[in-house]
């Protein structure tokens, strides 16, 4: 649901409105519970095809090998490769699933990202604490014209932020955002730099 | 010709600063020296991989020639090498940046500004102590191996160098003119030190008695029994005399072989221990750690003298920690923990380190450094434990092995031996995991949230907001619905866990890392 579809809804004859109480700190959504956006539509299906292929590979080729190869009587074996081909299809199932769970969202002072599907992992990266933002596009990524986002904060070799399947017009937009919000924040840096030092005592 | 140059060049800084800071410079002749040996060194102290060669040898008889010989060759090579390195080696250092130019073939250049120095290491090993020279290693940030190793120099200047490293703000602010500036931080270096703690020869013995891992002599010690030939020596003839008066001496008994062969191994032990005292003593008596502005300044060290420096605002996270041994003598070894890939000395991983602490010690070290925390840094006296959730997702794993043996004994007939080793296993490591369940807890304070953990021994880590990088809030459908979560949160030295959590306490901690972090801008690394 968006913000246009929230106003819509406003009965607009009534004149006076009541607000309700004030929402104490306690009654604020909670990180977990954030309302976030999806990705691109064309991720969860790229992720779709390409796990198809690879554990159809991978079944195939086990199949394969005890079809051929393995000492099993024909009975066990009838039982075994439905299992196999079985497991194969669960496994493209699940990753398609939780390709389907991505979110994220752009906030005033952080970026946050959502996926998981058994661990439904929430991060909240400060604007402040942002040290580089990389975009990059896989060659089948780029069929569907998807981008994923990268952002490092420092320390840490790997991403703190991973997030696949966006749009290329909105991910190069994000990137001149989250740039845009960091170096607002270092500008501040010279003023208040010495003022966090320990008082000298000479 | 060797001794005069790097005095000349010290002259040089005292007297005409300005050309002496902008010029190219060349290292002392006597790096070759420090280059010989500490590529010597490195193969020596990596080079009980070597043991089973030279045992190899020594037992095919090659003759001791050919080792004098390799030895001689190999002498030669590193000198010549440093040789090459010495005469390619310029540096040059000015008000914003240190540059470093060297290689023979294919030339580098290091441009280093400044400011962005994390940390400088000051050494003096023994060779150098007679003819006051030292090293100085500067690291920056990102930098995965020493950035640049200036050997060689004169240890006053190398002193004064330091400082005009490490305090690049001050010094832009008061040297005005040229003329004075190195004199004027000579004059800091001496005046505006500030004593933290100092660590006696007492408390430095207790250190290595605690601190040692008997893990490094056993992977050390692995590969060398590997190569002896046991049954050859059971019947040496000393082996076999030995072997015949403990029989004697213990007249057979059973539990005097045992009483001997326990002693034995203590004995062993108090060797190993000893071992360790003496590697802690080498290397940090007299340890004194200061305060030298916004830097803190370790130095110590008996054959090699060594002096960190690091600047107190990259401190991230304070780690305490209390292996089992030391907790019999009450003391922690404190672990002041950097941006990682940055730690004081590189090479070894290791952070920043105050040996031996008493618990009443703790205040009045953090007092000197008010920028750590506005309020009192004290060890917490108790901390809320997890949710018992955790131990119940995991108390189940070691007996899975258990039951498939106890399946298979009752289908299969194997030893009932190996079902009753698998059952004593499993008890021990859920007993382990319910130890390992107790210590884990955390203590909410206003500026900071403490971590305990730890299974023999304990640790305690205190994590600043203000240092918090990321959050990240993980939950599954189960924990939803007990409404607990399982919080990460991202530091610049790595990442710091509290599992089985109850969700407000998540909650409250996330509030308070990103109110604290999102909204100001403030230099943290």
């Amino acid at each position: 649901m968006t913000n246009s579809d929230i106003h819509s809804q406003m009965p607009p004859t009534l004149t006076g409105y009541d607000h309700g109480d004030l929402l104490p700190p306690t009654q604020l959504t909670p990180l977990q519970d954030l309302v976030l956006n999806k990705v691109d539509d064309n991720y969860p299906k790229l992720q779709l095809y390409t796990s198809g292929v690879l554990f159809g590979a991978i079944a195939t080729v086990t199949c394969l090998f005890i079809i051929l190869a393995s000492p099993l009587d024909l009975i066990s074996k009838i039982i075994i490769l439905p299992i196999i081909v079985a497991i194969g299809a669960f496994a493209t199932r699940l990753t398609y699933l939780k390709a389907l769970t991505v979110c994220y969202g752009v906030f005033k002072d952080e970026f946050i990202m959502r996926q998981g599907l058994f661990w439904v992992s929430t991060t909240a990266l400060p604007y402040t604490r942002l040290q580089h933002v990389n975009l990059s596009q896989g060659p089948l990524e780029r069929k569907y014209q998807l981008i994923t986002l990268k952002c490092f904060s420092a320390g840490s070799g790997e991403a703190e932020i991973n997030l696949p399947g966006l749009p290329a017009e909105v991910a190069e937009h994000l990137r001149q955002h989250l740039l845009h919000q960091a170096a607002q924040n270092q500008q501040i840096e010279q003023q208040v730099l010495n003022t966090d030092l320990d008082p000298q005592h000479d | 010709m060797t001794d005069d140059q790097p005095s000349s060049a010290h002259e040089q800084a005292n007297i005409k600063p300005t050309p002496s800071l902008t010029d190219w410079k060349a290292l002392s002749p006597w790096s070759i020296l420090s280059f010989v040996f500490g590529s010597l060194k490195n193969i020596l102290s990596n080079g009980y991989a070597l043991i089973p060669i030279f045992y190899a040898g020594w037992s095919n008889d090659v003759s001791i020639v050919w080792v004098i010989d390799g030895f001689i060759v190999l002498l030669i090579l590193l000198t010549s090498f440093a040789f090459i390195q010495w005469r390619k080696f310029r540096y040059r250092i000015s008000t914003e940046q240190l540059d470093v130019k060297r290689g023979l073939f294919f030339t580098k250049k290091d441009e280093i500004p400044l400011n962005r120095i994390q940390n400088i290491r000051f050494e003096q090993p023994f060779y150098f102590k007679p003819l006051k020279l030292a090293v100085l290693v500067i690291e920056t940030a990102g930098s995965s191996k020493d950035e640049a190793k200036l050997t060689a120099l004169d240890a006053q200047h190398a002193q004064i160098l330091k400082q005009h490293l490490l305090q690049l703000n001050n010094v832009s602010e008061t040297a005005t003119s040229k003329d004075d500036e190195t004199s004027k931080i000579a004059m800091k270096a001496t005046t505006s030190d500030q004593p933290i703690i100092k660590r006696s020869l007492k408390e430095l013995i207790i250190f290595g008695f605690y601190q040692n891992n008997f893990i490094w002599f056993a992977i050390i010690a692995g590969p060398v029994a590997g190569q002896i030939e046991w049954e050859k020596v059971a019947q040496s003839p000393l082996i076999k005399a030995s072997i015949e008066w403990v029989n004697q001496a213990t007249h057979d008994s059973f539990m005097l072989q045992l009483i001997m062969i326990s002693s034995l191994f203590i004995m062993g032990y108090l060797l190993f221990s000893a071992i360790s005292v003496l590697a802690s003593v080498l290397k940090y008596h007299p340890y004194s750690l200061d305060k030298h502005q916004q830097t803190l300044q370790r130095s110590g060290g008996v054959i090699a003298h060594q002096q960190d420096a690091l600047a107190i605002k990259r401190i991230q996270v304070i780690h305490f920690q209390q292996p089992l041994l030391a907790r019999f003598v009450n003391r922690w070894t404190l672990f002041l923990k950097q941006v990682k890939g940055n730690e004081v000395e590189e090479r070894t991983k290791q952070h920043m380190l105050i040996p031996s602490i008493k618990n009443t010690e703790i205040e009045s070290i953090f007092s000197i450094l008010p920028s750590l925390s506005p309020s009192v840094i004290t060890l917490p006296t108790d901390y809320t434990g997890i949710n018992i959730a955790w131990l119940y997702k995991r108390i189940w794993l070691p007996f899975i092995p258990f039951s498939i043996l106890l399946g298979l004994f009752f289908t299969l007939d194997i030893d009932i031996k190996l079902v009753e080793f698998a059952f004593v296993a499993a008890i021990l490591a859920s007993l382990l995991l319910y130890i390992r369940y107790k210590r884990w807890g955390y203590v909410l304070e206003q500026d900071a949230v403490w971590q305990h953990s730890g299974l023999l021994g304990r640790d305690w880590k205190r994590i600043p907001f203000e240092k918090i990088q990321h959050v990240k809030v993980t939950q599954t459908a189960r924990q939803k619905s007990q409404q607990l979560a399982y919080l990460e949160l991202g530091l610049a030295s790595g990442a710091i866990i509290l599992p089985y959590i109850p969700i407000e306490v998540a909650n409250t901690l996330i509030a308070r890392s990103l109110n604290t972090v999102s909204t100001q801008y403030k230099q943290w690394i």
